[in-house]
């Protein structure tokens, strides 16, 4: 695995992935807020979140909401979060979630262009340690009568989200060392909860339905795994918070298949956003890097480089992840960076940092997880 | 002879965003998009040329049709060959640089390519022969009126050596962009892109190391304030008002590199007049 620790995003299109990155963000800088340390987006992923808040900062102006609006995705995206102690120190843990248009799950529809990305995209989930299923609750709830319940697996992509699932855990298995998780993230989950501004009182029936709809890719997955740790988390994910399912559609699209479209309302005058249980993602990934660190104590981690080009050489290699894992928290990206004599001083500040992004780490991994939140 | 491509999607779910019919015989942005210094998702212009050719991509092109949820459908345009035809690929440059620009050549392509020609062709039904056909036609009715693509808006400033960053609001910037597209066109190698991802010169400066050829990029919602030079390159004092002043208020690093050496090497001498 080169660095930084993947996530694999595996969902259909219009699910609102985009948002669930913007939501990840947001609500793991509340569960740091006592730390020294932050979570970052990179550069060009600070755009692309900025991009998004503006949509929705217009939309909540407007006082009409619609999740439509924002643009789908027609092209790879990455998105670069890290988490990083005060002061430049060199020290961090980069984290990379790829997305791409939901389409390309299905075989069928990769063609030109999509037929020469995939091949990017199986390699960045056979290198993830998580395996992020967002889920469109709204359809898994709204869906009454017996031919919009046969349609769900159809909208929710389940049998290329199973494809994908099994290869990423074949690839887990064969790395049996390393850590693997699966979150399953139902979004746009508003309604059916209390918790939040709402009335909901149906987030049991919504983890029974998500339940048996990925029962089959949860089997699958299992199976590959069957021998090692694999950890499955369902955490149902209020991006907005603030809105409200108002109606819903029902209508024929591609012959013999119905498509579900809804309609929301902002809810509160003025609306205001209140994320859920988004931090789950970087308290699962935490729990993953603190846990490995733990166990493979004896591991010589700290790999021993002496040189400036070797220094050099060594970020830009494929190390796997226990090489990933000894180059961030091993401290020896801090070594890389400073290739010169160093003072006194700034070996006690980088040790200060390095022990404030333990800490860190390890508070993520041991908070107690958001109440939606269970291990299945 | 320009070869254009397109990129679409249909309304139904299954007609994802993805080449109607040809498809190019390379895919020359990747590096670009790879090293995320362009978001193909966003409204991004792009120019390469390797010395032979020029090619120019423009995406984010709005079409008046609706995907199967309702979302607005985008269209990115591929036109290759452009090496003969230096006016239509300023044309481009100048139509996706501006919103009125990108909303006309989306007419354009919404008239030569309604839903129903879409799915034919995605189905198999039409030949992709007639993508070529109307793209060609599509391109050559030209901008239409009003469109910033109509006109060409004045003469063009004189290239600039080297590789450059500058504000996609500026003026200046913009002209020097588009005389970078027309060196392309004439032979010269590299890229001329938007970023909208990219917001300082030092992380554009990582994105285009390695790749042949200069570069210009222009920035679309960065923290840049004016045209400022980038890398190793120590381009000719011959731009316009803001980039000269930058020029003269920028310390290029091989200047800075050279007056370190040359400081350390008096500090040698000195030493070794002393010890003798």
């Amino acid at each position: 695995m080169s660095e930084p620790f993947k996530v694999a995003l595996v969902g259909p299109t219009g699910v609102g992935k985009t948002t669930l990155v913007t939501a990840i963000l947001s609500d793991t800088e509340d569960l740091l807020a006592s730390t020294s340390v932050s979570v970052v987006a990179d550069e060009k992923t600070d755009s692309q979140v900025r991009a998004n808040k503006r949509e929705l900062y217009s939309a909540m102006a407007k006082g009409t909401f619609d999740p439509n609006a924002l643009p789908s995705t027609q092209a790879l995206s990455h998105y670069e979060l890290t988490l990083q102690p005060e002061g430049d120190l060199g020290l961090e843990i980069p984290f990379s979630i790829m997305d791409y248009p939901g389409g390309w799950l299905n075989p069928d529809n990769r063609t030109g262009l999509a037929r020469e990305q995939w091949r990017l995209c199986e390699a960045h989930v056979k290198e993830s340690i998580m395996l992020l299923l967002p889920v469109d609750a709204a359809i898994v709830m709204e869906a009454e009568t017996r031919a919009q319940r046969g349609a769900v697996p159809t909208l929710l992509a389940i049998v290329d989200v199973e494809q994908i699932a099994v290869k990423w855990a074949r690839a887990r298995a064969a790395r049996a060392d390393e850590p693997a998780v699966v979150v399953l993230a139902p979004l746009k989950c508003e309604k059916y909860f209390d918790d939040n501004g709402g009335a909901g009182r149906e987030a049991a029936e919504l983890e029974q339905k998500v339940a048996e709809a990925y029962g089959e890719v949860l089997r699958k997955v299992r199976k590959q795994t069957e021998g090692r740790d694999l950890r499955v988390v369902y955490a149902p994910i209020d991006t907005y918070g603030c809105v409200h399912l108002m109606e819903k559609e029902w209508r024929e699209g591609e012959p013999g298949q119905l498509e579900f479209t809804a309609r929301y309302r902002f809810r509160g005058r003025p609306p205001q956003i209140s994320v859920k249980a988004a931090g789950t993602v970087m308290q699962e990934l935490s729990r993953c890097l603190v846990a490995a660190r733990a166990s493979h104590a004896r591991r010589d981690i700290a790999t021993q480089v002496g040189t400036h080009q070797e220094l050099l050489e060594r970020k830009a290699q494929d190390k796997g992840f226990w090489g990933t894992l000894g180059f961030y928290l091993g401290g020896e990206a801090w070594d890389n960076r400073q290739d010169r004599k160093r003072s006194e001083r700034d070996i006690l500040a980088v040790t200060a940092a390095r022990a404030q992004l333990e800490n860190a780490l390890r508070k993520l991994a041991s908070a107690a997880p958001h109440p939606r939140v269970r291990e299945w | 002879m320009p070869e254009a491509y397109l990129i679409t999607r249909g309304h139904e779910r299954k007609l994802e965003y993805d080449f109607l019919g040809p498809v190019p015989p390379a895919f020359w942005w990747s590096p670009l998009s790879e090293r995320r210094l362009v978001d193909l998702n966003q409204a991004e212009v792009m120019a390469h040329g390797d010395g032979r050719s020029l090619s120019v991509l423009v995406s984010g092109i709005p079409s008046a049709r609706l995907d199967f949820v309702g979302r607005g459908i985008r269209h990115t345009l591929v036109v290759d060959g452009l090496h003969d035809d230096a006016e239509l690929a300023l044309e481009l440059v100048r139509a996706g640089l501006a919103a009125a620009g990108r909303e006309s050549l989306g007419r354009r392509l919404d008239e030569a390519f309604d839903e129903q020609t879409i799915v034919a062709v995605r189905t198999g039904a039409s030949s992709a022969a007639v993508v070529s056909e109307r793209l060609t036609r599509a391109l050559l009715a030209g901008p239409g009126p009003g469109a910033p693509g109509a006109t060409a808006g004045g003469p063009l400033p004189a290239d600039q050596a080297g590789s450059w960053a500058g504000p996609a609001g500026d003026d200046d910037a913009r002209a020097l962009f588009l005389a970078r597209v027309r060196a392309l066109a004439a032979g010269a190698p590299g890229f001329a892109c938007t970023s909208c991802l990219a917001q300082t010169a030092t992380a554009i400066e990582a994105d285009i190391e390695g790749l042949p050829g200069t570069q210009w990029v222009l920035v679309t919602g960065g923290r840049l304030a004016e045209v400022v030079p980038l890398g190793k390159a120590l381009p000719a004092i011959t731009g316009t008002r803001s980039s000269l002043s930058t020029r003269l208020a920028t310390r290029p690093r091989a200047v800075a590199a050279t007056g370190a050496t040359v400081t350390a090497l008096i500090v040698i001498v000195i030493v070794i007049l002393l010890l003798l």
